[in-house]
């Protein structure tokens, strides 16, 4: 069995408990404006480009078989020469313009003008993310995001820290892009976890079939449900898709799970009005059930995804938003904690948690 | 903190390091009227001299008494192990790191007096006059250092005999060994004899040492316009009439009579690794508790006499140090290192109150010396740990972690009996040692990469084109990657053996010409064999060498077998010719050995099987060989700051590593090379075999927010626990704070392996761009420490 992935990251504390494994798997079908893991939108992989890491070596251009990678001569604009260099590559993004001193271009044909600057350019629609450019890359520049992995690899790697997981209650937890993209893959994981005796979370936006969600919940010891906001309009204008079946997976859910944390990333004037934290703490509430207890984890904006945009050539469309401050997260929390719900920060441990006011 | 105890403090801190020449004219004195002794007797005549004749200080407010110098941070030195020239004493002054004033007044001393008597006579100069020419190109090239060339062996620990006894009670433990001895079937019974006499002039000496400041004391009581003060001065009067006479009663005896001791030992020489209490929570604690029952001692008062005894640590800097053994000890660390928890005599959990005192005395204290460590065995309990975690987490490296039960295992795979190895514990920086019954030397770092430099251009020294090992083959004709093993263990085992000769030379010299009776008082079982402790007269006698960068070594095979030989996408010709070049003009041949090659410390088996190869081809080498003591020679794995001076003389290595960069440290894997995060590092080097060794040394480095909330301890715990499960001897975490944060955007391949929290996971600082970066660096400015 295979799927795609995008990452794996050891000593995760914060998505489930004790010292976990966290595997991203790749593909999403929300389009949250705030999403912070870019790369995992897509199912297909993609080129990511570090270009602080570039050494302006130009391997890479002469490899790529789609010409997907250009040198763009930007000598016009203004204040871009550096006063030293006869060559200088620069990164194509606002911001993270960096000069390489002392390098020079080695091109076989073509050779550019030593006067003038260049920047290297990523076509991102010729880009296939074959991985040309990545194997030529002396340093690391260029990365594969995205790439298909067997269960069997990703169990063994899973194993590795297994003694980590015994001693703090730890496991696994498959998060994404939405694990649940890829249901057979994620179930064959799960189940050969549960063979293992590894504890498994499941980060879920719940955008999913009621009949694919089902199915993983004999095998997961604990699902990490995002909720971002209740009314369905909103809901599409945030991430693209309306909530309804998000809604009532959660429904369905409280009845069938025996242990389920819902999540809530607070955006700052996005999805922190009162109208949605009180519709939220009141849907939660009315799902007192089996599984659902009356509690919501706050996860508090960040923007640790903003370079990722960059990165994969796109755009980051809410570059101003703040972080949350303390004073607004603490009064997010007081009207939460009125509803009767219990709120902790982030995926983290019972210190953090607060009781019903 | 009390207001005599922020003083003493803000003193102790203020205090600059300057050398006194007092010493060196006492011992210089008491030289020249020797006339005709044996060496024990000689030395015992020279440490009475000293106890008669130094300075006894006193400082204002101060419970516990007693400097090795004339006052706070002045810093004798030991012109008969190490007599320092004129110039090595401008160099003293004059350094930007480590210095120590030098008045023209002890200038002048040095000139008249003291160089003239020594000059060829220091152990030094004798040591060095004694060396073959091949031991010396090996020394000068960076092979190896050698411990003994400016300090005498020291590395022991006590254990509790000095607060059940005091030293009347081992005056008539010698007078029972003299009286035991056989004249007709001992051909040593007369070395023997002047050996016990010798143990007890000084047990004598001593004695006289703590009256003198009880007679002091009673002067400035005399003086002393505040009652208080003359109160606290006619209790000190008397408890150091009392000890270390007599076995201390209370509290603050046991203290009064642990730094008596302590000062007398590291007068007598500038023993390396000091001298330490080693388990002091244990040995103090029955002291403390009988206080508490009987009313004679608060909480508080304890405190504060602990805290006294902290700051009296910190007053002695380590003796200074010049040349290489500068360079691989840069510090003034004397590494006393107090170890807290671990196991009683009886295996049980070894914690209780007065650790937990103790700690907060570390945290409050905040001083680099003593250092500090714990001993965790799984039988402590977590909440032992987690106190301990949460001073880690105040970011100055206190304490540092070790695995109890693993030195247990050490020790007893070395064979020591199970209660001596209980009683054991780590001093120094990870070394492990039978406290109070072991003679433990460390006798040199090793520098595991040049001999790796060395295999790869047949045994001649890149650096200076001069022969200094075995021709092993011109590599370029190497046709398989066990050829290069080969020959790395060739170069291996003919260097070990170079420095095991010298090794067994040296000892026998401090045998000989410097013994040290007042030590050998105190290290079983010294008395009862009649035998010095650099004679073999302790229990247990080990000879340690250190091994310096094995995780630039493992990298630069691991380098080797992929590229050249696995993958052959790089030949070894040019891979030599890049390294010899120091990689000037094959910059993409160094960031592929960087990029892609198996690293140490990412749980890679392809890096880590050949890092356990190596150190099993280091301990092989090493090990069960013969020191002069009736011992052996064993391994440890730690660097001091020898990693860097090492780097010094290497050239370029196959890692991807410019020359003269520094090595890898302990067993960490090589800076930045780390990419996987922290389980990873501990599951690799956990692939060693700890139980091999006298102590390893294991470096992290997180930054504050990981470690946030009780959340980040108990992961911390659970972290340290898990490696200890595996089988691990030490760890230690750096928790660097937004200074740092700030150095490594300006370098960033200097800080590649820095976590940092990112959002539902952490990651590496340097993976981040420089937005991120600003966002952490604004996040981690609010934390407070």
């Amino acid at each position: 069995m295979t799927g795609t992935i995008f990452d794996v990251k050891k000593y995760s504390i914060h998505d489930g408990p004790g010292i976990r494994t966290t595997v991203f798997l790749k593909g999403c079908p929300l389009r949250c404006i705030w999403c912070h893991n870019p790369e995992g939108q897509l199912m297909s992989a993609e080129i990511m480009f570090f270009s602080e890491r570039c050494t302006a070596c130009g391997n890479c251009l002469s490899v790529c078989p789609n010409q997907a990678i250009i040198l763009k001569d930007v000598s016009h604009e203004s204040g871009r020469v550096h006063p030293n260099q006869s060559v200088v590559l620069e990164d194509c993004s606002p911001g993270m313009n960096r000069v390489h001193p002392n390098r020079s271009i080695d091109l076989k044909d073509n050779s550019p003008d030593v006067n003038r600057v260049y920047e290297i350019h990523t076509l991102r629609e010729k880009c296939i993310a074959c991985g040309a450019c990545v194997n030529v890359c002396p340093s690391g520049a260029r990365e594969v995001v995205g790439r298909v992995a067997t269960s069997h690899e990703l169990i063994c790697e899973i194993m590795k820290d297994v003694i980590f997981y015994d001693s703090s209650g730890g496991g696994v937890t498959f998060s994404g892009g939405e694990p649940l993209l890829q249901p057979d893959f994620l179930l064959a994981l799960l189940k050969e976890c549960k063979e293992r005796e590894i504890h498994t979370a499941v980060d879920t936006c719940g955008f999913v079939r009621w009949e694919t969600l089902s199915m993983i919940v004999p095998y997961t010891d604990l699902i990490l449900y995002d909720l971002k906001c209740i009314d369905a309009g909103l809901h599409f204008e945030l991430t693209g898709k309306r909530n309804e079946i998000i809604l009532e997976n959660l429904t369905h859910l409280s009845k069938t799970h025996s242990n389920v944390t819902v999540r809530f990333p607070l955006i700052p004037s996005i999805n922190d009005s009162d109208a949605n934290i009180v519709s939220m703490g009141e849907f939660v509430s009315s799902l007192r059930g089996k599984g659902v207890s009356p509690h919501i984890d706050i996860l508090p904006y960040h923007k640790m995804g903003a370079d990722k945009y960059v990165r994969l050539g796109r755009v980051y469309s809410i570059p101003d938003t703040p972080r949350p401050t303390d004073e607004m997260v603490h009064a997010v929390r007081e009207r939460l904690g009125k509803l009767g719900l219990e709120t902790g920060i982030g995926g983290g441990g019972d210190d953090k948690k607060s009781s019903p006011a | 903190m009390t207001k005599r105890v922020l003083l003493l403090r803000e003193e102790s801190l203020r205090a600059k390091p300057y050398i006194s020449t007092e010493r060196a004219e006492i011992v210089t004195e008491a030289y020249k009227n020797v006339k005709d002794l044996s060496w024990p007797v000689t030395r015992a005549l020279v440490f009475k001299a000293l106890m008669e004749w130094k300075t006894v200080c006193i400082n204002d407010g101060e419970l516990i008494v007693g400097e090795r110098g004339p006052g706070p941070k002045a810093t004798p030195t030991y012109p008969e192990i190490c007599c320092h020239s004129l110039n090595d004493l401008e160099v003293l002054d004059s350094r930007e790191k480590i210095s120590f004033a030098v008045s023209p007044e002890a200038r002048k001393i040095y000139k008249d007096e003291i160089i003239p008597f020594w000059k060829g006579r220091s152990m030094r100069d004798m040591i060095f006059a004694q060396m073959t020419d091949e031991w010396r190109t090996a020394y000068d090239a960076g092979i190896f250092t050698e411990f003994m060339e400016q300090r005498s062996p020291g590395h022991t620990v006590l254990d509790d005999k000095i607060y059940r006894k005091g030293l009347f009670d081992f005056k008539q433990d010698i007078q029972e060994s003299l009286a035991g001895l056989d004249y007709v079937g001992d051909s040593h019974a007369y070395d023997k004899r002047e050996q016990l006499v010798a143990m007890d002039m000084c047990a004598d000496a001593l004695i006289r040492f703590a009256r003198r400041h009880a007679e002091k004391a009673l002067e400035l009581a005399e003086e002393e316009q505040d009652e208080r003060r003359r109160a606290e001065l006619a209790k000190i009067a008397e408890i150091c009439s009392h000890v270390p006479a007599y076995a201390p009663r209370t509290f603050w005896e046991a203290l009064q009579a642990y730094w008596f001791v302590h000062v007398g030992v590291i007068t007598e020489y500038n023993t390396w690794d000091s001298f330490n209490p080693g388990r002091l929570d244990r040995h103090l604690y029955p002291f403390y508790k009988k206080d508490i029952e009987e009313g004679r001692l608060t909480e508080e008062e304890a405190r504060e006499l602990l805290q006294c005894f902290w700051i009296k640590f910190n007053n002695q800097p380590a003796p200074p140090k010049v040349g290489v053994t500068a360079e691989e000890s840069a510090t003034y660390t004397d590494f006393a290192n107090i170890n807290l928890g671990g196991l009683t005599q009886d295996g049980l959990d070894g914690v209780n109150d007065l650790t937990y005192l103790i700690l907060d005395v570390i945290d409050e204290m905040k001083l680099l010396q003593p250092s500090s460590n714990i001993q965790l065995s799984a039988k402590n309990p977590d909440r032992f740990l987690r106190r301990a975690l949460r001073i880690v987490r105040k970011g100055w490296g206190q304490p540092s972690i070790f695995n109890a039960d693993m030195v247990v295992q050490e020790l007893l795979r070395q064979g020591k009996s199970l209660e001596d190895a209980r009683c054991g514990g780590t001093s120094g920086c990870v070394e492990t040692g039978a406290f109070g019954k072991e003679s433990y030397i460390l006798t040199g770092y090793f520098n595991i990469p040049k001999i790796l430099e060395l295999a790869l251009s047949d045994g001649i020294d890149p650096r200076t084109g001069m022969r200094l090992g075995p021709a092993t083959g011109c590599p370029a004709g190497f046709e398989s990657f066990d050829e290069v093993l080969q020959a790395f263990k060739k170069q291996l085992d003919y260097f070990v053996g170079i420095k095991i000769r010298g090794n067994n030379v040296i000892e026998r010299m401090y045998a000989k010409y410097m013994p040290t009776p007042f030590l050998s008082l105190l290290i079983d079982d010294c008395i009862k064999k009649g035998m010095d402790y650099h004679e073999g007269g302790a229990r247990y006698n080990t000879s340690y060498i250190q091994g310096v960068g094995i995780g630039t070594t493992t990298d630069g095979l691991a380098a080797i077998k992929h590229h050249v030989f696995d993958e052959k996408t790089l030949t070894m010709q040019d891979l030599l010719q890049a390294l010899h070049s120091d990689f000037e003009g094959h910059e993409a041949i160094r960031m592929r050995l960087v990029n892609s090659s198996p690293k140490y410390g990412n749980d890679d088996d392809r890096a880590d099987d050949l890092m356990a190869w190596v150190f099993q081809q280091f301990f092989n080498s090493v090990e069960g060989r013969p020191n002069t003591k009736g011992g052996v020679h064993r391994i440890n794995m730690l660097p001091t700051t020898c990693h860097v001076y090492f780097g010094s003389v290497c050239g370029a290595t196959p890692d991807g590593r410019y020359a003269k960069e520094p090595l890898s440290e302990g067993i960490s894997p090589v800076q930045g090379r780390d990419r996987k995060g922290p389980t990873s590092v501990m599951k690799s080097a956990a692939k060693m075999d700890h139980a091999l060794t006298g102590g390893t040394l294991l470096n992290m480095k997180f930054t504050p927010k990981i470690l946030e909330g009780e959340e980040g301890i108990i992961n911390l715990a659970h972290l340290v626990r898990s490696y200890f499960k595996l089988g691990g001897h030490h760890v230690q975490f750096n928790v660097v704070n937004v200074e740092t944060l700030r150095a490594a955007q300006e370098d960033p391949e200097k800080y590649k392996n820095l976590i940092v929290r990112v959002a539902g996971y952490s990651d590496y600082f340097c993976d981040l761009a420089k937005a991120l970066q600003d966002e952490i660096i604004a996040r981690t400015e609010h934390v407070s420490f």
